[in-house]
């Protein structure tokens, strides 16, 4: 298939059959021209007012602006008008619980998948099924059929994927200037085992700085869960499908020798001086650490763009490789869903507002960027930086969160990145190995109360022992037997039930 | 006829009774919710009954260590709470120099303002394996091998002892020095003609007329003897797994177990259950006072 870059799409010279095909957005005026004769929008009545909430970076200076530049083409192309509500994720965590148990007015609302379930439950969300085809026209060229059905609980359709990265697989950071110091290249690490060599050129060279940096959740034998294993839902793994989601048999993967071996690895670095010995407590933040001069690598969940990011977040030049190869779960996927909550007036209209949103290329740049102008101009095709007179302290709205909203392949890009970083995405996604159970996530309320003493033994023993702090037998067999006290056989059993009834009906 | 005479009395009691009605009574009714599985189409009030479902996960596994930890750590904070207060009370108030004593209460009284994620880091800065000021120079210069602070649960107990008087006695000791304040001085006077020591005015006079703040303390104190101090117990032990079996209380327990999956119905069983023992102890303890010495019993 011909590859189309950003730029090529944004000049229009890319025919509409192969955007589709290619799973990228529609244009924004192009695609809504046609849409409203399908979608019959009474212009006559008032304007439905819809509350948009979504995931910003900061709170920014002046949201009144964007909200008016939003209303604008919403008011004439919808005849709905926006309420933008942007959250930080501490604002959201400490109140969606409220908003979502009163009557506030909320249409559109970011999720996380792992909390499907109790929404369905709470009848908090509204079933999107049946309006899919009538009016998620834009949502299916975009997503993709395979895509949305990671937003299904049963027959439940919860919400869209946003256009995040669809794979993470688990990749090291390191200090590019270290890496040539001790004389080494990208090329010369082929996988976490030859790391060995490499640490201790590093350890011997830099005798002060700790090789390999930790924190809680971000350890390698945890991370290597996401990279090796489907874990059917958003929790912890509490029976998974191991060799890339390509079987069918749900295991608990703490008993398994990839993760046994990977805690091994990391006791023996450990021992070997390569790790911090408050690892296991530690939760400062691994970019923090590298900036401040204190590690050399960590290891984390990668994808096309992290060393763009991790550049500017560390402020080193990093070498970013790849350790475990790229698959597709469900979980990865429906991390973060967009729904629409049940105080919704009329989830019709707010459905026509969220296909919209995803299609719209002003939409996801104004949410993203702010006002053209105002907040940013163009400096190239696709291509935005502030406008003169303005930077990063004086600007009013600016939130480079992307990842986290609708459609950031559909939104300008910033200076300094790579305009074609959305293609990279998709090429991504397409090269990936598809767990075999794509489109199934665990409906946990049958076990909710195994699963509530699973997460306590699970924060109790899994940073200490995949942190290397502590030895493995003895940790790992205490671990599982606390695993199987606190329930585990009966998750793996229901897990197993589930799947494969949803097996037989694929 | 008396009635009528204190009708006006009666008014001036009516806002704050209405107040109590309205924003302590009739939201207890909420803790129903503790019974049912709640929807948001039922509400509170009308979701379906589930029996005690929602209470299960509260004793799934180690429910006794947690009823244990949650028990006994606040009986040694009630008791060394009381005695250290108390002590520090009576050295305050001796102290002769008026702007010393002004110092030496609010020295006391500041760690009671600190955050408790500040007294976190305060911990980690002495017990950090890798830098911390115990290990590196208390132990060596003792010639002792570093410990692991964060992964050994058994000094633990120890700790958080420290950790919490140091944070919280102030605020016992200010109340106890205003009870102190409040006895006649002619009680002393009276006491230095007849010849008493220092150690048996303490005996015969401050203790007795502090009783009535030390039972009041006490019994508030009890009153949330179910209740447990998050961050303490949290964020002092830097949330590390291996200390589990010293440092998991009711709070971090529900805690930890609805953070993947939450429920309004599951955190008001906890609550529900907090409440009911505290309210059961709370009785007892006053059935004991009562007991003991009626005129000090609160009801």
């Amino acid at each position: 298939m011909k590859r189309i870059s950003r730029r090529d799409f944004l000049k229009g010279s890319a025919s509409a059959a192969t955007m589709m095909a290619m799973g990228l957005a529609a244009g924004g005026s192009l695609a809504s021209a046609s849409d409203e004769n399908s979608l019959n929008i009474n212009f006559d009545e008032d304007p439905y007012q819809a509350t948009v909430m979504y995931w910003v970076a900061n709170d920014a200076r002046d949201v009144q602006h964007v909200e008016d530049a939003l209303n604008e083409l919403t008011e004439t192309e919808l005849n709905i008008h926006v309420n933008l509500q942007p959250v930080t994720a501490g604002t959201y965590a400490s109140q969606i619980q409220l908003i979502l148990a009163s009557d506030d007015a909320l249409d559109i609302f970011p999720f996380y998948g792992t909390n499907m379930a109790t929404y369905v439950e709470t009848e908090y969300i509204v079933d999107l099924s049946g309006m899919l085809e009538t009016y998620g026209q834009n949502l299916i060229d975009i997503i993709g059929y395979e895509d949305i059905s990671c937003g299904y609980l049963g027959d439940f359709l919860c919400g869209f994927p946003n256009m995040h990265e669809r794979t993470n697989p688990v990749g090291i950071i390191m200090r590019t200037d270290i890496l040539e110091e001790v004389g080494w290249s990208a090329d010369d690490i082929v996988s976490i085992e030859n790391l060995d060599d490499l640490f201790a050129a590093v350890h011997s060279a830099h005798p002060e700085l700790t090789v390999l940096g930790e924190r809680q959740g971000e350890m390698y034998p945890t991370q290597a869960m996401y990279a090796y294993c489907d874990q059917l839902t958003g929790a912890a793994g509490f029976g998974v499908l191991e060799n890339s989601g390509q079987t069918t048999t749900v295991t608990n993967y703490f008993e398994s020798e990839a993760f046994l071996d990977s805690c091994y690895k990391m006791r023996q670095w450990y021992l070997d001086g390569y790790i911090d010995a408050d690892a296991a407590t530690s939760t400062d933040a691994l970019e923090t650490q590298m900036k401040a001069g204190k590690i050399f690598s960590y290891i984390t969940l990668v994808k096309p763009d992290t060393k763009e990011e991790k550049d500017e977040q560390t402020g080193y030049d990093t070498t970013v490789v790849y350790l475990t190869d790229e698959i597709c779960t469900t979980v990865t996927t429906n991390g973060i869903l967009m729904g629409i909550s049940a105080n919704s007036k009329d989830p019709e209209k707010a459905m026509i507002l969220l296909d919209w949103i995803y299609s719209s290329y002003e939409a996801n740049t104004l949410l993203n960027w702010g006002v053209e102008g105002v907040d940013w101009e163009y400096v190239a095709d696709g291509v935005i930086n502030y406008p003169e007179g303005v930077d990063s302290d004086s600007v009013s709205y600016h939130q480079d969160f992307g990842f986290a909203q609708f459609n950031q392949y559909n939104c300008a890009v910033w200076e300094g990145k790579d305009p074609d970083v959305w293609d990279l995405y998709q090429e991504a996604r397409d090269a990936a190995t598809l767990s075999q159970a794509y489109g199934f996530f665990f409906d946990d309320t049958e076990v909710i109360n195994e699963y509530s003493a699973l997460s306590s033994v699970f924060s109790q023993y899994v940073y200490a022992l995949s942190s290397g702090t502590v030895d493995v037998d003895e940790t790992a067999a205490a671990f599982n037997e606390a695993m199987y006290a606190a329930g585990l056989q009966t998750v793996i059993d229901a897990k197993q039930a589930q799947l494969d009834a949803w097996l037989a009906e694929q | 006829m008396q009635f009528r005479q204190y009708i006006p009395l009666y008014l001036m009691v009516l806002p704050g009774c209405i107040y109590f009605l309205i924003n302590n009574y009739i939201p207890m009714t909420g803790i129903i919710v503790a019974f049912k599985k709640y929807t948001k189409s039922g509400g509170i009030y009308f979701s379906d009954w589930c029996g005690l479902d929602n209470f299960q996960y509260l004793f799934k596994t180690d429910a006794w260590l947690i009823i244990r930890n949650t028990l006994g750590y606040n009986i040694v904070f009630i008791i060394l709470g009381l005695v250290v207060g108390v002590a520090l009370a009576i050295l305050i108030t001796d102290v002769w120099s008026p702007k010393a004593k002004k110092l030496y209460q609010s020295a006391i009284m500041l760690p009671f303002l600190i955050s408790m994620v500040i007294v976190s880091y305060i911990v980690f800065a002495f017990l950090s394996v890798e830098n911390g000021l115990i290990n590196n120079t208390l132990l060596a210069s003792l010639g002792l091998d570093p410990v692991s602070w964060y992964s050994e649960a058994k000094y633990w107990p120890f700790i958080l002892v420290i950790v919490h008087l140091w944070k919280n006695v102030g605020y016992g000791t200010l109340i106890y020095i205003a009870g102190i304040t409040g006895i006649d001085p002619t009680y002393y006077e009276a006491a230095k003609l007849d010849g008493a020591s220092r150690w048996q005015q303490i005996k015969s006079i401050t203790l007795p007329g502090l009783t009535p703040s030390l039972i009041t303390m006490t019994l508030l104190n009890i009153g949330r003897i179910f209740y447990s101090d998050f961050g303490l117990f949290y964020q002092v032990p830097q949330n590390s797994g291996m200390l589990y079996s010293t440092t998991q209380t009711i709070d971090t327990y529900v805690y930890r177990a609805l953070i993947s999956t939450g429920g309004i119905g599951r955190s008001a069983a906890a609550g529900f259950f907090q409440s009911i023992v505290g309210f059961v102890l709370v009785l007892t303890a006053n059935l004991i006072v009562r007991k003991v010495s009626p005129d000090n019993a609160m009801f």
